[in-house]
């Protein structure tokens, strides 16, 4: 593996390699002060954020840190590329720096696979347009693993925009490859041409979707997808495709909960179903979890990537 | 005291029935007996016995398709009096359309109208807008309808000409099921016109609205429901659902002919009259404004094509875009006035005058057509002639002949191209909502 820029096509032995790696980190993650590692000491990340992104470049960032790497920043509000400057020659321009790695984060589906078309260097997909955004999927399926024991036969719901959304597209294609079943919940608007192609169960109806799965993915809807008519109004969408203790009232079991964040409350999910705890009932949420395993799983990633 | 009714021709498709015999009604509607001849029913003494040898029986009328203006005009029709109107027509029930104001595009307007619906003689299905404010733009909160109880969407009167909004519509209207009614006008290609477009137009001077007009927005339509079963079945619930309002072209008949033979769950309603009327009939009535309406009376042309779809089971229902309009409205010269007639009360007539009585129909299909099919498309429960039940009934007498007076319509306006038209073929009452109206 030289670059990490999706799941598409990444094997279960890949994937399952990954997060046997994540695992060693987490121990030593959650003490005070968190243990740091030499492993990539000496070494150069460069953070590529041509997107706004507070969690992801916060987790990318310290899980370099912790392996002793130094970071650069690189942002587009603060860089040349306001001045015109395009993608290839920003990147052609930080590899003569003398780094050791891309981090990159961009609106366009495709822009890590063209850095890695045009650099020696690894590539790190940390979310490219509607595409992939395989470091999100993989600590969701850290997190779904150390809570289940395995991803084999697990039934995930993954529900809200799919159509616009990496972390489904990853989260599909990871999930897959390890053996579970994914099933989706979405307004047909939301959901992609030839979803049927993907291997899901697709479910229009949230009640009969959650009745079918172990844990479920709540995509963030973004609001804007009103003004653009994908659905009629944010309104309407809460009423029928919000995750509320309403919507799992048939269920016997708990629902484990996962959100890629940033969340909005009470929209594609209520705050009690967010915030709820071991003790609840109806569902238990793993949405700090998932923060956690994203620094232990990005340090894997950059380990796999660049210790050789 | 009940009803009993004696010969009658006992009409309903929803039960594959079309036999003579009898049925006694309750004075509170409910089916108390029924007998197929030979069988007959012995009168009681509480009975009130009309001989209907030679009128008929049906299942209750249905018109899919009407505008009763309210909330906004109620000084063209309101909900009494248009129930007073679809009565006196021989209709149990009617949809209307969203075209009211404000439009019926959300939820508190048509649980609005169902609340005062419930206390009407009638049974009233509301059908949703298509877009906010009916602006073509933005879809509604159909699931805040489809709870409401709304289960047909339509822009009526404004097609939605942005073909992505249309898009989304079948897509987001396939998690409801619900039918989609499309009014096929490119609006760009009819824009100011006032009849259809061809010799009596030019021979008038008057502006023409193209029969492609028609054809354009129900080719794309059928287009985009062919690309989403293509491309995103996987995603929708259910197969999108399309009905085509007052269908008036040969060329929207075809292109309906085939989307049936597809297999696409496509149908159709035409109005009495446009398989009445045609342009030539524009040309004769003097610029009347009685004779404007949208889409335009079309040519001979199209009106065989129609009779023929008919009679062929291409155009599944009959419905009369009832349009009330204040005098005002009408009587000021054809490239003025506004569009529609009334229809409810002439409906029966010129289905058995036009249709029957020239045998292009049987009076079997003729309830198929104005009772059963409509009813299905808007998802009623089926009329079942069943002792115990409740009876939803509409009673014809198609040999009755009558002018038709429009100073006596129960319609709040009077506007009506028939006018002094002899019919053949009369509604004299209905049983319906546990009353029997005779």
């Amino acid at each position: 593996m030289r670059h990490l820029l999706g799941l598409y096509g990444v094997s279960a032995d890949d994937i399952t390699a990954i997060l046997d790696d994540a695992n060693q980190f987490l121990p030593a993650l959650q003490q005070s002060p968190s243990q740091t590692f030499k492993t990539l000491s000496g070494k150069t990340v460069a953070l590529c954020f041509f997107e706004n992104s507070t969690r992801t470049r916060t987790s990318f960032d310290l899980a370099v840190r912790r392996l002793s790497a130094g970071t650069v920043n690189f942002t587009s509000s603060t860089s040349s590329m306001q001045k015109g400057e395009t993608l290839l020659d920003t990147i052609a321009n930080l590899e003569a720096m003398n780094l050791d790695a891309f981090v990159i984060r961009h609106a366009d589906s495709g822009a890590a696979h063209l850095v890695a078309k045009h650099t020696k260097l690894p590539v790190i997909n940390a979310g490219d347009g509607a595409h992939e955004h395989p470091t999100q999927a993989l600590l969701d399926m850290l997190t779904l693993r150390n809570t289940f024991g395995k991803l084999s036969r697990l039934r995930v719901l993954i529900m809200g925009d799919i159509l616009h959304s990496r972390v489904a597209r990853s989260n599909i294609f990871g999930l897959r490859a390890m053996g579970a079943s994914v099933s989706l919940c979405a307004p047909p608007t939301l959901l992609p041409a030839g979803i049927e192609e993907f291997g899901v169960t697709l479910y229009a109806n949230l009640e009969q979707a959650v009745q079918n799965c172990d844990a479920a993915i709540v995509l963030r809807l973004q609001l804007e997808r009103e003004t653009a008519g994908f659905i009629p109004s944010l309104r309407e969408y809460t009423r029928f495709f919000s995750l509320t203790e309403d919507a799992l009232a048939k269920r016997d079991k708990k629902l484990f909960v996962l959100h890629p964040g940033p969340m909005n409350r009470e929209v594609e999910i209520s705050s009690a179903v967010a915030d709820s705890e071991l003790h609840d009932k109806a569902s238990q949420s793993l949405i700090l979890e998932q923060v956690t395993s994203g620094v232990a799983v990005r340090m894997a990633v950059l380990q796999r990537l660049l210790s050789n | 005291m009940s009803y009993l009714f004696q010969n009658a021709r006992l009409i309903n498709p929803e039960e594959t029935l079309d036999k003579v015999g009898s049925m006694r009604l309750s004075e509170s509607g409910v089916i108390e007996a029924i007998a197929f001849a030979p069988e007959t029913l012995t009168p009681m003494a509480s009975d009130k016995v009309f001989d209907f040898t030679g009128n008929i029986i049906a299942s209750g009328l249905f018109d899919m398709h009407c505008h009763f203006r309210e909330p906004g005009f109620e000084y063209k029709e309101d909900l009494q009096t248009g129930s007073r109107s679809a009565l006196a027509g021989g209709f149990t029930g009617v949809a209307l359309m969203p075209n009211t104001e404000p439009p019926i595009d959300n939820a508190q307007v048509s649980t609005y109208l169902r609340h005062k619906a419930a206390s009407l003689p009638i049974e009233i299905e509301v059908i949703g807008a298509i877009t906010a404010g009916r602006k073509g733009e933005k879809i509604c909160n159909y699931g805040e309808l489809w709870e409401t109880g709304v289960k047909a969407i339509s822009d009526d009167g404004s097609p939605v000409m942005n073909s992505r909004t249309m898009r989304l519509a079948f897509e987001y209207a396939s998690m409801f099921d619900l039918l989609v009614i499309q009014h096929c006008e490119d609006t760009c290609l009819s824009a100011g016109g006032v009849m259809n477009e061809g010799v009596y137009s030019s021979l008038l001077g008057l502006r023409g609205v193209p029969s492609i007009s028609e054809t354009i927005v129900l080719s794309r339509d059928l287009n985009l429901i062919r690309y989403l079963l293509d491309t995103k079945k996987g995603a929708m619930p259910h197969i999108p659902r399309y009905h085509v309002a007052h269908i008036s072209t040969k060329e929207a008949i075809e292109l309906v002919r085939q989307s049936k033979a597809e297999g696409l769950l496509v149908s159709c309603e035409v109005t009495p009259h446009h398989f009445t009327l045609t342009d030539k009939d524009v040309f004769h009535s003097g610029y009347d404004g009685n004779f404007r309406m949208n889409p335009p009376l079309r040519s001979e042309r199209d009106r065989d094509t129609l009779l023929q779809a008919l009679s062929d089971g291409i155009i599944d229902a009959i419905a009369t875009d009832h349009a009330p309009h204040a005098c005002h409205e009408k009587d000021c010269g054809i490239a003025q006035a506004s569009f529609g007639i009334v229809g409810l009360e002439t409906s029966v007539g010129l289905a058995f005058t036009e249709l029957v009585h020239k045998n292009i129909i049987s009076p079997y299909r003729a309830i198929e057509l104005l009772s059963t099919i409509p009813r299905r498309l808007m998802k009623l429960p089926p009329i079942r002639f069943q002792v115990g039940t409740l009876a939803n009934l509409s009673f014809i007498a198609p040999d009755d002949e009558w002018l038709v007076d429009t100073s006596q319509l129960k319609s709040k306006s009077k506007n009506s191209p028939f006018y002094n038209k002899h019919l053949k073929g009369k509604p004299i009452g209905v049983a319906c909502k546990g009353k029997v109206w005779l």
